[in-house]
């Protein structure tokens, strides 16, 4: 549950660049936030929902000879900031949007929530941004 | 002294710029791709992206606090391996008006910087162009 310190980041822009960022991607700075803030609530939302659904899928790629397996990595990144004890919620609407399958494939410890619900959960935050 | 575009297969016009949307890695791929078939390419890389060839880039990205031992290669490094790669049908041009006007006149040596005005010599040297993106 929300406390009147909280900040809400909403994410609903993903899959930013991949060879110029790398590590360095939305999650990586929301992990620092976290960690500054004491505590932050992220709201997957849009094509950023994709994060939360589990993949056996290795972001790497072939390129003049080398092997660049340093790119961005959403689902290892989420884990970490829920393991840093990060809450995460993703909308309903925007899994469903990615497969009949999507919901099956959450990771665990994300929860699911409804657009309506989250709007209205605004009041409850001291800060709600979109990251 | 007059420059002579050498002839492609292929021109990435690279107009979208990095840290928006995955199309500066899908031109990377697709010049691989296409080298990987014989074939020569050039980019031309306006507006923001000829960020991804500054010189101040340096060979890495700065270090990741959180994984210090793992080497990230800057997107100069990456283009600059390509390059090396394939001297024989890859050329890299900037636009020099985008570099000056976005302060990114220093390039890495392997890139040819070209004016806007010579574009066009660019497009009658390919056999196909390829717009990725907007300014």
């Amino acid at each position: 549950m929300a406390t009147t310190d909280n900040t809400l980041l909403i994410i609903e822009r993903a899959h930013r660049g991949a060879v110029e960022t790398q590590f360095a991607d939305t999650l990586f700075f929301v992990r620092e936030l976290h960690r500054q803030s004491g505590g932050v609530h992220v709201a997957l939302r849009g094509l950023a929902a994709s994060y939360a659904v589990d993949t056996t899928y290795e972001a790497a790629l072939r390129i003049a000879g080398r092997t660049l397996d340093t790119l961005p990595d959403p689902r290892r990144l989420l884990r970490q900031l829920l393991d840093d004890g990060a809450t995460v919620f993703v909308e309903e609407t925007d899994l469903s949007a990615l497969g009949a399958r999507a919901r099956e494939r959450l990771l665990p410890g994300v929860r699911r929530v409804t657009g309506a619900e989250l709007v209205s959960r605004w009041s409850d935050y001291a800060r709600v941004w979109f990251f | 002294m007059v420059f002579a575009v050498r002839h492609t297969d292929v021109m990435l016009k690279l107009l979208g710029a990095p840290h928006r949307t995955d199309l500066v890695t899908s031109a990377l791929r697709l010049a691989q791709a296409l080298l990987d078939e014989g074939a020569a390419v050039q980019v031309w890389a306006c507006g923001d992206a000829t960020a991804l060839t500054c010189a101040a880039f340096g060979d890495s990205k700065p270090v990741n606090v959180a994984e210090r031992t793992v080497d990230h290669p800057s997107t100069a490094t990456v283009i600059r391996e390509l390059l090396t790669a394939y001297p024989d049908r890859l050329d890299w041009y900037v636009c020099r008006f985008c570099c000056a006007e976005r302060g990114r006149s220093e390039q890495i040596a392997e890139v040819l910087k070209r004016p806007p005005s010579q574009f066009w010599q660019h497009v009658r040297a390919t056999g196909k162009v390829v717009a990725m993106g907007v300014c």
